[in-house]
């Protein structure tokens, strides 16, 4: 209704408006142009711009077809100037009644009249200026004074000093003036429009900010110029106009269009003059930007930054100087100029003005400018770490003080590690980001760690130090201490009340925290095994806060031990000493995990782990059997077989552990040629947990395959020829016999045949008989004298009886009989080359 | 009757230099606008007076002279005439006259005492008056000359030269504070001034500045007074807030304005009110009025 109205206004006024321009063009254009007729028309469309009946957005529509109208009068009078004296139509357009027309035709023949050589310019401009005083409407004034610095903008002198200074007091007059305008505008008008009003001001904001566009534009102004003239003045208009959209916008605006070294210069002033900004002004937005914009100066020219900042020292030296002069003070001050030439000291002390001096500001503006002056220290000061504590107590400081929207603070948390990742820096942050960090939220912080984590690992940065260990677990300290206190409170966020405790489904994110935890096991790293150990002994004291999460590190941990003994084997250091150290460690480790499996509180879980248990100490006992420590080997490998019948209780799990078992004592060397007797328990026990399996299929499995055990050949690869000579000399063929036991090894089959042979399932038993027969093959093959060809012979036999008994055409059995065929192939193949085997009767 | 009555003769008023003397634009009683030579104080006035005979008849006369005179007109209770100065010239003594015939005349430096001046209730005119006597009425012809006392010093000014300053307000709604330069001004002159505003509670629209000119003419019981608004100019758009300084700038070549006069052969006075007026929103106005001097250079 009301827009209706005022476009109804708007069409009005252009209307006659555009009426009047053609009629002031035609009096102009007549051959003997009447130009006083001319002045009554554009007198009249300018007496339109008096209306206070339009919005600023169509009232700047008004005036831009007034601006054209007027310019092609000036563009006449520009032509003309000769016949029309400027001088006297400059006081003609005097006597106009009304302010608005009268001041635009002054202004419209001041600029043509300044354009013109040896005119009094100067003068010209002081009056124009002093004389748009008369309009105190804030839509109007601003319109015309913007036509006053549109109008003039190209003429103003700069050609001497005084020209300049003038020019400069100028613009920065029209800029005070308008702003103030502005700034009016706020007040005027019903309270319930105030919404409308802000707009509105929004929309005149470029006009204000055109007179800063203006100086900034003057390429003679230097930057000491600029800060000993210009910003004073500015930022003493915007700091006494007290209204927040104004300071806003112009100081963005300052910051915007004024060269970077010109902030870098200034900056004590303009940040001085901000702690004076009114109430409700967003520090941070203002703030942010101009940090930005220097970090952005500091990456495009470093070389400028350093010249500025070196100006900018000796700047402040020659004003302490100066002052002392002035006060005739001691010498005290001298480290004074140096630190006030640290950009990041200014800021840090600034921010510490800002909060005393503006204890309204939130907390979410001091975060941002937080994180805004740590990038700054990043990038002007990457190597100054003290700077982010610096920061970081300052925020702790702050966070003690409110217990709300804490996650406001993220960033600022991630700041240090995501703006330009040094792990030094990181690694360098003290208790006062610790502490800070546990301030938070624990979501909060264990997604910081995470974060800070992955970073480690995707730089793969190495961790050396007891100091460097402990700095990053202590950083990941969230994980390790709030585990099962807080744990039920995420998971009660998370999935409601009803996650039962002692449920130990982690939620994915936990999962990947110590996936990237146990990562993080493998950056630790020493040139020297014993330290590297010492270290992994301050990870341990660490992940074992971490109470049953520990299954998803230790396992880690206990291989990076491992692998240290491989290390130490293989160079040969392995101190006795040091080594059962290693072993406590890693036995305390293991049993700590057991605990887990038999307090219960993983359930299903458990008997997994157990076997992670029993794997990881069948690994011990390999590495240790390699390393020639057969004793302690032979303790992993009884501890192995304690867990196996104390922890497996799955029948499945229980055959898969004894493969695992039998697989281990298979590859052991030493524990053969060093104690045959204790080799001699183990494998006989094994072969006895074999047979107390639970399924027949399993028992027999085990038994046929414990059969290696009494027969352990090693085939030597072709490169290892030369090496093994011995072994090459005393046999014929490339192996070298470690343990041979035929007696135990016929026994062993023919207990697997009684087992298969008890099978109710026929189809299963033939399985297992084709299975038998292959193990038996390879027997025959690597020479052992009990499996004969009569052995074998009666083999086949038993199976082509079963196979018969079962009818050929049993689809059960395809897979067994297929099996079976393969194998008689084998048989035939082998014949060829070896004479042994064709005495083994095929069908 | 004007049939009956038929003037026999015309007689023209010439003036020396006439086409060449500067002149100036003056409205007539009856709206029209006439052009009158211009005359100094001490200056010679003299012309030639022609005398033409209609229908080339004989013309029989008292004789006929020529008078400068000089006169205030007042038009309080009825017109009156009053006379300051008279100057007489016989041209001719009775007699016939029989073929047309010009007379020179010549006032030698003539004092004019006062300016010409035509207001709303007074008029001073000086005008050349010829008057050809005759039996029946007399045939008269009055040509009006324009007078403009250059160099005269302003009358009436209480001190030299003073700045008008001044403070004033309404309590708890407006204190404004204005200065003008000066308080005598020339008729080309500048004024010049600015206003402070101390404390604005109205809510102003615009403010103006005009030029009243006040006429006052009789003596005190009978006085009367007559004003007339001679200029209006804007100088403030808008309602300005403390602390704000309005610059004034009015020139005054432009526009028809009297130097002050002060009783004028004690017959009236004309003065000059610079009228600061402010206009609120609801077109409430507020004046303050102060008298400045105006003179002739």
């Amino acid at each position: 209704m009301n827009q209706a109205l005022d476009s109804k206004t708007l069409e009005d006024s252009l209307l006659i408006v555009k009426q009047q321009i053609t009629l002031m063009r035609k009096c102009l254009e007549s051959k003997n142009p009447q130009f006083m007729d001319a002045l009554k028309h554009a007198s009249t469309f300018l007496s339109e711009l008096r209306t206070n009946k339009l919005s600023p957005k169509l009232y700047y529509e008004l005036y831009v077809l007034v601006f054209d109208g007027l310019a092609y009068l000036s563009d006449f009078l520009k032509e003309s100037h000769q016949t029309n004296h400027l001088a006297d139509l400059y006081e003609l357009v005097q006597y106009a009644g009304n302010i608005v027309p009268r001041l635009y035709l002054m202004i419209t023949i001041g600029s043509v009249y300044m354009s013109i050589e040896n005119a009094p310019k100067l003068e010209i401009m002081k009056d124009m200026l002093e004389m748009s005083a008369g309009v105190q409407d804030p839509i109007r004034g601003l319109f015309l004074r913007y036509y006053l610095s549109q109008k003039t903008k190209e003429l103003l002198p700069t050609e001497t000093e005084s020209e300049l200074k003038e020019t400069i007091q100028f613009t920065i007059t029209n800029f005070i003036e308008m702003n103030k305008l502005w700034v009016r505008l706020k007040h005027q008008g019903h309270s319930s429009e105030r919404e409308r009003r802000l707009k509105e001001r929004k929309e005149l904001q470029i006009l204000v900010g055109s007179n800063l566009v203006r100086i900034s534009q003057l390429d003679q102004i230097d930057k000491f110029y600029y800060k000993e003239s210009i910003l004073p003045k500015v930022l003493e208009q915007i700091v006494q106009c007290k209204d927040s959209l104004a300071q806003e916008y112009l100081l963005d605006v300052i910051i915007q269009v004024f060269p970077d070294e010109f902030h870098l210069l200034t900056l004590d002033d303009f940040l001085q003059s901000t702690l004076h900004l009114s109430e409700g002004f967003s520090m941070n937005k203002i703030l942010v930007t101009l940090i930005n914009r220097l970090i952005d100066f500091q990456k495009r020219e470093p070389a400028n930054v350093k010249v500025i900042i070196s100006e900018l020292s000796t700047l402040t030296l020659q004003k302490d100087e100066h002052e002392e002069n002035h006060t005739e003070e001691s010498d005290s001050e001298t480290t004074k100029p140096q630190t006030s030439s640290n950009l990041f000291e200014k800021f840090y002390d600034y921010s510490h003005l800002l909060v005393e001096n503006k204890p309204e500001l939130n907390f979410k503006d001091l975060s941002l400018i937080l994180e805004a002056i740590c990038k700054l220290s990043l990038s002007y000061y990457p190597q100054d770490y003290e700077n982010i504590n610096k920061v970081f107590g300052f925020a702790l400081a702050l966070i003690h003080q409110t217990t709300q929207h804490l996650e406001i603070w993220e960033p600022l948390l991630k700041t240090p590690i995501c703006y330009n990742f040094d792990p030094k820096l990181v690694l360098s942050l003290d208790d006062n980001y610790k502490q800070f960090a546990s301030a938070l939220p624990t979501a909060i912080q264990s997604a910081n760690a995470l974060y800070i984590l992955e970073k480690f690992l995707e730089q793969d940065v190495r961790l050396s130090t007891v100091e460097e260990v402990k700095t990053l677990y202590e950083l990941l300290a969230v994980w390790f201490t709030s585990e099962d206190s807080s744990d039920s409170n995420t998971n009660s966020l998370l999935f409601g009340t009803d996650s039962s405790k002692n449920e130990p489904d982690e939620s994915p994110e936990v999962v990947s925290q110590y996936e990237a935890l146990a990562k993080s096991i493998h950056l630790i790293h020493h040139t020297n095994p014993y330290k590297h150990f010492e270290l992994l002994e301050i990870a341990k004291s660490f992940m074992s806060k971490s109470g049953s999460r520990v299954r998803y590190t230790y396992p880690t941990l206990l291989f990076a031990v491992i692998k240290l003994i491989r290390k130490l084997t293989i160079v040969q250091k392995l101190n006795a000493l040091k080594l059962k150290q290693f072993c406590q460690f890693f036995s305390a480790t293991n049993t700590e995990l057991l605990t887990l499996v038999s307090n219960g509180t993983l359930q299903s879980e458990g008997g997994v782990l157990a076997q992670t248990c029993m794997n990881l100490n069948l690994s011990m006992a390999l590495i240790l059997d390699q390393s020639s420590h057969i004793d302690l080997s032979y303790e992993f490998f009884i501890n192995s077989f304690v867990i196996y019948e104390e922890s497996i209780v799955d029948s499945r799990l229980q055959f898969q552990c004894l493969l695992s078992i039998i697989g281990t004592l298979h590859k052991c060397r030493n524990i053969v040629n060093g104690n045959e007797d204790n080799f001699d328990v183990l494998i006989s026990k094994t072969a006895l947990y074999g047979s107390k399996l639970l399924k027949k299929t399993d028992q027999c499995r085990a038994v046929y395959l414990a059969s290696h055990l009494w027969w352990i050949i090693e085939e030597l690869d072709e490169e290892d020829e030369i090496e093994s000579e011995t072994a090459k000399t005393s046999e014929d063929e490339l192996q070298v016999v470690i343990k041979t036991d035929n007696k135990k090894v016929l026994e062993c089959l023919q207990k697997s045949l009684r087992i298969a042979d008890s099978c109710l399932e026929t189809n299963v038993s033939l399985e297992l008989f084709v299975e038998i027969l292959s193990r038996s093959l390879y027997f025959f093959i690597h020479g052992n004298e009990l499996i004969t060809i009569k052995y074998l012979n009666g083999l086949i036999e038993l199976i082509q009886n079963s196979i018969l008994t079962i009818g050929e055409e049993n689809t059960s059995i395809d897979t067994p009989t297929k099996h079976f065929q393969r194998t008689l192939e084998y048989i035939r193949q082998q014949a060829q080359i070896d004479s042994r085997f064709e005495e083994i009767k095929d069908r | 009757m004007s049939l009956f009555f038929k003037v026999p003769l015309d007689i023209e008023v010439r003036l020396d230099g006439e086409d060449s003397r500067e002149t100036v634009e003056v409205k007539s009683a009856k709206g029209r606008k006439e052009k009158l030579p211009v005359y100094k104080d001490g200056e010679t006035v003299k012309g030639q007076v022609s005398v033409r005979l209609k229908d080339n008849k004989r013309v029989e006369h008292l004789g006929i002279k020529v008078q400068l005179l000089g006169s205030i007109e007042t038009k309080v209770d009825g017109i009156k005439n009053d006379e300051f100065l008279s100057m007489a010239h016989e041209l001719a003594s009775p007699g016939d006259l029989r073929h047309p015939e010009t007379y020179h005349f010549e006032f030698r430096n003539v004092e004019k005492q006062y300016e010409s001046y035509r207001g709303k209730n007074v008029r001073l005119r000086y005008y050349i008056k010829v008057t050809l006597g005759r039996k029946s009425a007399d045939v008269i012809r009055e040509r009006e000359l324009w007078v403009f006392q250059k160099n005269q010093l302003p009358l009436g000014a209480t001190k030299p030269d003073a700045s008008i300053k001044m403070d004033v307000g309404i309590e708890d709604c407006l204190h404004i504070e204005f200065e003008y330069s000066r308080n005598r001004f020339s008729l080309k002159d500048v004024i010049v001034g600015r206003i402070y505003f101390l404390l604005v509670r109205l809510k102003i629209k615009h403010m103006e500045l005009s030029l009243i000119r006040r006429e006052s003419c009789g003596a005190p019981p009978n006085q009367v007074n007559d004003s007339e608004t001679l200029v209006r100019f804007e100088i403030m758009d808008g309602a300005p807030v403390r602390g704000e300084t309005i610059p004034i700038r009015l020139f005054l070549g432009g526009f028809d304005l009297t130097p002050t006069y002060r009783d004028v052969n004690k017959k009236f006075s004309t003065r000059t009110f610079l009228s600061l007026v402010l206009i609120d929103e609801d077109a409430r106005r507020y004046f303050k009025q102060s008298e400045i001097f105006l003179y002739r250079e």
